[in-house]
């Protein structure tokens, strides 16, 4: 047979099943779209310019992976549907004399056109919508809106390349499977007479069990960031635990229905419970699969409506007190008190504000220690079981600075006698009366009204328990942190000087970045031993960019996951709906009406729509406390408002879904009539 | 009695577009005795198809009238037709219809589930039945798991459990071995021998040789009227393979 025989027909079956063949495509098409999107995103020279673009770029390439990952995943799923639907086709085929070796020919070709046309369609709309993307992004990040037609070859060949790979997998896949058949399996395919299954109450009460514990460590696992290995544990728990449920608990839950026969044998419950659990094996992973789904854009929803809350207050302000900051570390000599490292400080400011041609207003300086402990019985214990991920115990964190700071710092006038200080809890109250710190045991001044003095407190405070601590010198702060080194070696901490640099109130955001820039410049040519010099400006751009970056992801991979419970369930109910069909009609021969008949599929519909949905708000329920603690990263102080964006993520889900119901209720009873 | 009255039955079907009009049945008139056992046999596209059909309530015909029990099931409204079928008629399918989501005990108890009726009078009603049909045993197993034989003796049983007052079978034997085929024609002379009134439609002269009377169709109109009167069904079936042979003939010779 000529090979223009092949293409004729490749296209002719692609039209004769279209309706198969239309979610496949629309999925092909959004999956290549967004990929492109992302992929130039990435390489956008323009984003670079931004202040804060060079991270969003990062966080954009390393989404890519991801996203990459999916589709693969996605791709794979959709094509299993569209394989097993068309098995029987393959087997007529087979049987009126087309070799294995033509089918495989024709398939080829089939996946050919659909590469080409998706890759069109896909690049032209990812062209369009990036072109957009890259103005909200933009606009998102404060900087000017720049018009004019955007193409990025180098994301077009990445996106090629990768799809490439992908189609030539899904093919080998298929062919893979139909080398296998042999033509009476292939005719057959589709209607297997399936065994009514049976209950299985280990794996049942398995299932309820696992769930319960991923709840139980979602609702008590304090500290899900230093726990991160409990949080993920938590996440399969609840994975494994939903499809064990709806696999075997499903089945174990209908028995029970239908050994109750006073309720199995009525009108309303005998058809659907019987169809349900006839069903139940291959519908069970199905669900699964949707309210895993659900609850993954439900999180990823959520997320996204917490950043765009979080990006429209510019509050990376408030961290700030000053416009510049630095910190540098003392040297290892204990003798070492700082005086020298702030006179030196002091003079390069001065030299940087003349070299830029600024004036600082304010200088404030504070020496500080921060150590991260084990709460103990009579104070507080350095040990190296603090930096565990899998500690028991939720680490506490310690800022210890001297009283000479302090009074610098805010203008008071504390002063303590040897072995004496002062605490401030930001979560509680420290309330015994000693406090013992390795060698050392201090007798306790609590401090209630204490200037916070660290920086990074907000967003440290709310994940573990923060203690700041006024020791009487400089030089017991020294000999903390020498005793500390012995413990802990390399995750030791250091003191270290911080500097709030001031400047005029006018100043514009260039100025005091170029000052920053200066200054870290003429510090290194000092020799100091740097930690960080920042700018406001910087730092508000790069928590800004780490934002838009994470929203972008987030929201393409919630759209992604969206599409997939979207077109699963269509698959899934338009299947459904010609296995039916047969049952039905024969319903109707022995005496079921067109009421009774839709009132019994509306039933089914319903449960088979309905039980992920409220699974998947339990499951939400169940992890939002851990989900909260964790948005604190990026939330920072506005938290509080993590329930909100929950709830709208919520909703707009429902929404989607219900728009679902509709469409393919109808489907359903049109197939089925 | 009288159970069941055909009147003047016509059915005409229309294309699609209104153009041609086809005539399925012409002018077709008998009556059914309770207690009955009749056979209509035919041709393919000879209007039996269409015939039952309108038996069976799921279709109307074009003009004429069909009494069971002097009710004339063609003016029941819509609403109420599934509910009279339910009760009152028991079908037999060629392919058997049973559902292969329900055991076949459940696929038994349909037609009662649907009129709503105690599971404890069902399980009642089902034994003396199960008994009869030789189908006790295979009461849990589903549809998959039995032979072609008991799955059409199932649909009898599901057919009879409603006490109907007529059942309509299609080809009960056309999906059947000829032993399975001679078992559950042996089960319709015992059911028929306790006053079960049966109409079958067939094509098999074997099956019709069962029947007390045979109606012969052709074009749409009754042909021809056979009764078994005191004749063992070898006779009969005989006599049917006759009247077969000169429908056919009488067909050639018109041609």
């Amino acid at each position: 047979m000529r090979n223009s025989f092949y293409l004729k027909m490749a296209a002719d079956s692609i039209r004769k099943n279209w309706k198969m063949y239309f979610p496949f495509i629309i999925s092909c098409i959004s999956t290549i779209m967004m990929t492109y999107i992302i992929q130039a995103l990435s390489t956008n020279p323009g984003l670079s310019e931004i202040p804060g673009g060079e991270n969003l770029k990062t966080i954009l390439s390393m989404g890519y992976f991801v996203l990459i990952l999916f589709s693969t995943i996605f791709l794979f799923y959709m094509n299993s549907f569209l394989m097993k639907n068309r098995k029987r086709e393959f087997g007529v085929y087979n049987i009126l004399g087309m070799d294995k070796k033509h089918i495989m020919k024709m398939l080829a070709y089939e996946t050919f056109y659909i590469f080409v046309f998706s890759m069109i369609v896909g690049l032209v709309a990812g062209t369009i919508l990036n072109k957009v993307c890259v103005l909200l992004i933009r606009q998102m990040m404060g900087a000017d809106v720049a018009l004019g037609f955007e193409f990025s070859p180098e994301a077009v060949v990445w996106t090629l390349s990768f799809f490439i790979i992908i189609f030539l997998l899904i093919l080998l896949g298929n062919i893979y499977q139909i080398r296998l058949a042999n033509p009476i399996d292939l005719l057959k395919s589709g209607n297997v007479g399936e065994k009514e299954p049976k209950t299985k109450w280990f794996l049942s009460i398995l299932g309820v069990l696992l769930t319960g514990w991923g709840y139980y460590i979602g609702l008590t696992l304090q500290s899900p960031i230093s726990g991160m290995p409990f949080a993920f544990l938590a996440a399969i728990l609840i994975i494994a635990g939903t499809y064990l449920l709806f696999t075997t608990g499903s089945i174990a839950v209908l028995k029970i229905l239908k050994n109750n026969k006073n309720y199995y044998y009525q009108t309303s419950h005998f058809i659907p419970v019987s169809g349900m659990l006839y069903r139940m094996k291959k519908n069970a992973v199905g669900l699964g699969n949707i309210t895993v789904l659900s609850v993954g854009v439900i999180l990823l929803l959520s997320i996204a409506v917490s950043l765009y809350i979080v990006s429209g207050n510019k509050d990376g302000d408030s961290q700030y007190a000053g416009n510049v900051i630095s910190e540098v570390r003392l040297s290892e000599d204990t003798d070492d008190t700082g005086e020298e490292v702030k006179a030196k400080l002091n003079e390069l400011i001065d030299q940087t504000a003349s070299e830029t041609n600024n004036t600082v207003t304010g200088l404030s300086s504070y020496t500080y220690l921060n150590l991260v402990t084990l709460a103990a019985d009579d104070g507080f214990e350095v040990t190296k079981d603090a930096y565990s991920m899998l500690a028991k115990q939720s680490p506490a964190s310690l800022y210890l600075t001297d009283q000479e700071s302090y009074n610098q710092l805010t203008g008071d006038n504390i002063s303590l006698d040897e072995n004496e200080v002062y605490v401030h809890g930001t979560g509680d109250e420290y309330t015994k009366k000693t406090l013992s710190l390795m060698d050392y045991q201090f007798s306790v001044n609590v401090m209630e009204d204490m200037e916070e003095f660290s920086l990074d407190n907000e967003t440290t405070s709310l994940i573990s328990d923060t203690y700041y601590i006024i020791v009487e010198d400089i030089e017991t702060l020294r000999q903390i942190e020498k005793q500390q080194k012995e413990i802990v070696e390399g995750y030791a901490a250091s003191t270290n000087v911080s500097t709030q640099i001031r400047l005029e109130q006018d100043i514009n955001e260039q100025q005091e970045i170029a000052f920053g820039e200066q200054l870290r410049s003429n510090m290194e040519k000092e020799d100091m031993d740097l930690v960080v010099v920042d700018s406001r400006t910087e730092a508000a751009s790069d928590l800004q960019a780490l934002r838009s970056g994470v929203l972008f992801i987030v929201l393409n991979l919630a759209v992604l996951l969206l599409l997939m419970t979207v077109l699963i369930i269509y698959y899934k109910q338009t299947s459904e709906a010609y296995d039916d069909k047969e049952r039905f009609s024969i319903l109707q021969k022995i005496g079921l009406n067109q009421m009774e008949i839709k009132k019994a599929i509306k039933s089914q519909i319903l449960t088979v729509f309905f039980l992920p949905v409220i699974v998947t708000g339990i499951h939400i329920l169940a992890i939002f406390l851990l989900m909260r603690k964790l948005m604190i990263l990026v939330m920072i102080n506005q938290v509080n408002l993590f329930p909100i964006s929950v709830l709208i993520a919520f909703l707009v889900f429902l929404i989607v879904y219900m728009i679902i119901y509709r469409i393919t209720a109808r489907v359903y009873y049109k197939i089925v009539q | 009695m009288t159970l069941l009255q055909v009147q003047h039955v016509m059915k005409v079907y229309t294309t699609r577009f209104g153009g041609n009009q086809v005539e399925a049945l012409s002018d077709v008139s008998f009556s059914v005795d309770s207690g009955d056992y009749i056979a209509i046999m035919g041709e393919s596209g000879s209007g039996k198809t269409t015939l039952l059909n309108i038996l069976a309530a799921l279709d109307k015909p074009t003009r004429g009238s069909v009494l069971l029990n002097r009710k004339n099931i063609v003016q029941i409204p819509e609403k109420e037709i599934s509910a009279f079928r339910r009760s009152n008629l028991g079908f037999v399918f060629q392919d058997f219809n049973l559902l292969d989501t329900f055991s076949i005990q459940d696929n038994i108890f349909v037609p009662l589930v649907l009129s709503g009726k105690k599971h404890k009078e069902m399980e009642q009603k089902l034994k003396p039945i199960a008994e009869k049909l030789g189908i006790e045993h295979i009461l849990t197993k589903f549809p998959y798991e039995v032979s072609g034989g008991q799955k059409q003796r199932a649909a009898v049983a599901r057919a009879l459990i409603a006490d109907p007052e007529l059942i309509l079978a299609d080809e009960p034997t056309g999906a059947l071995d000829s032993k399975s085929s001679d078992d559950l024609l042996q089960h319709f002379d015992y059911i028929n021998a306790e006053g079960q009134t049966i109409l079958m439609v067939t094509h098999s002269i074997k099956a019709a040789s069962h029947a007390k009377r045979v109606l012969f169709i052709k074009d749409g109109n009754v042909f021809h009227e056979l009764y078994k009167g005191q004749m063992s069904n070898e006779e009969m079936f005989q006599k049917i393979s006759n009247t077969l042979a000169i429908l056919a003939a009488g067909e050639d010779g018109n041609a």
